[in-house]
């Protein structure tokens, strides 16, 4: 599963008009840290919060045109001013990506770039060779799951309270989130599980979110 | 959120007769690998494949004096006998813990240790000050499902294919896990989302897996 050039993430995941991928380098770091921090500063108590520390961009994220980790990010460009940010993750052993972040600056959230990216996902999935896309979303609003939903996601479940958000001012909590996927392979590299091996209470769960099993 | 020392988890945990816990050295590690292989072959493909793998252990996982990280691995042993593991790993961001892998030799899965020490995650969690736990549970065969619903761990959906297993021999197909998760916060700390934030479609599952409590007087 090799990631792709930010050319080919063009390609692959094209942008609105006037906006484009740009490459994350050393130098780029304390800027990316200060936007991230300024557009959505609920980030700061929870998961996301790494992407907050130099530390964390240092040691896991590609930089400099290196693709040899296993955490992706690019800047997402409108001219020359750093509008946007989208960050991903790759789990070799399971050939599954994990849509870890993505942010836009909020006077470029009415340009419909989460839903260009998100449209491209499929795209970027399949070009790399994963076999399963996921990715979890706050419950604060929906417009992340209507877009999750009209590309094609499947709602999996929920995190209740793995991350924290600062829910008002000085006041964190745990918050829940939805979780998300889509599945890359044929149906019939699929292995469905048998009703006899699920507790009664999985069982009723199971049927309840795939009616659709064959 | 430090890692307890092998002491405070074996105060903690009441295993079966004979049997004791010890964190994984260094020169346990060769002897781990063949094991878990024999043990349980399907791990080869797949995401637990990493233990089977020398290289993760060398650069994730905790060994005693070594520096802090973020895997730890127990094993039990019954004399001087590897009789299983227990693996978790430590999401300092979000005060969680993953429950990532438990593995018992065939020959002592009826002492039933994965049973005995699955209280112990929640004391050890609470001690290492956790909030959040979560694991996957295998859904070819229902007893983990079983034992994490024993100790109060709640199911919150499935993952739909998420890894990939050896479902016969050479064959590999996407699997299913189920989700379960235990909350260790006070149920104030948690914000629940307004419903009016939700999607119709997100709306009704969240309703069934966390069903709202009813008010006074309701029928």
């Amino acid at each position: 599963m090799n990631w792709p050039v930010i050319q080919a993430l063009a390609m692959l995941a094209p942008l609105p008009a006037g906006y484009r991928y740009g490459r994350i380098d050393t130098a780029h770091v304390p800027e990316v840290i200060r936007s991230l921090d300024a557009w959505y500063p609920e980030i700061r108590v929870g998961v996301s919060s790494c992407y907050l520390r130099e530390d964390f961009y240092r040691e896991r994220v590609n930089l400099d045109g290196d693709l040899d980790r296993h955490i992706y990010a690019a800047r997402i460009l409108h001219g020359d001013e750093m509008v946007g940010f989208w960050s991903f993750e790759r789990e070799i052993d399971s050939l599954a990506i994990y849509g870890r972040l993505m942010i836009v600056a909020p006077h470029h959230r009415g340009a419909t770039i989460s839903r260009h990216t998100m449209a491209g996902t499929e795209a970027l999935g399949r070009a790399m060779g994963a076999a399963f896309m996921y990715t979890m979303v706050t419950l604060r609003d929906p417009y992340a799951q209507r877009m999750l939903e009209s590309a094609g996601y499947r709602l999996l479940g929920f995190f209740p309270g793995r991350d924290r958000e600062e829910v008002s001012p000085g006041v964190v909590k745990r918050v829940y989130q939805g979780v998300y996927a889509k599945l890359l392979v044929p149906a019939d590299r699929v292995h469905w599980p048998e009703d006899r091996n699920l507790s009664p209470r999985a069982r009723a769960l199971f049927q309840m979110m795939f009616p659709d099993r064959p | 959120m430090q890692w307890p020392t092998v002491e405070q988890v074996s105060a903690m945990a009441t295993l079966p007769a004979g049997f004791r816990f010890e964190f994984l050295k260094r020169e346990d590690v060769p002897e781990l690998i063949e094991n878990i292989a024999r043990w349980h072959p399907d791990i080869a493909i797949g995401g637990g494949s990493c233990y089977l793998r020398e290289k993760f252990y060398r650069e994730e996982v905790q060994f005693a004096g070594g520096p802090d990280r973020n895997v730890l691995v127990a094993l039990f042993r019954r004399g001087d006998e590897m009789a299983g593991m227990w693996s978790w790993e430590k999401e300092l961001d979000s005060l969680s813990l993953y429950a990532r892998l438990i593995v018992i030799s065939p020959e002592y899965r009826s002492a039933k240790l994965g049973t005995a020490v699955m209280p112990l995650a929640e004391l050890v969690g609470r001690a290492m000050g956790a909030e959040f736990f979560f694991g996957l549970a295998t859904l070819k065969i229902p007893h983990m499902q079983h034992a994490l619903e024993g100790v109060g761990w709640q199911l919150i959906g499935f993952t739909s294919g998420y890894d990939q297993e050896q479902v016969s021999p050479g064959v590999v197909k996407r699997v299913f896990e189920a989700v379960y998760c235990k909350v260790l916060v006070p149920e104030e700390e948690l914000a629940r989302p307004d419903p009016k934030n939700l999607t119709p479609r997100t709306r009704a599952l969240f309703d069934a897996i966390f069903p709202p409590a009813q008010e006074e007087g309701a029928a």
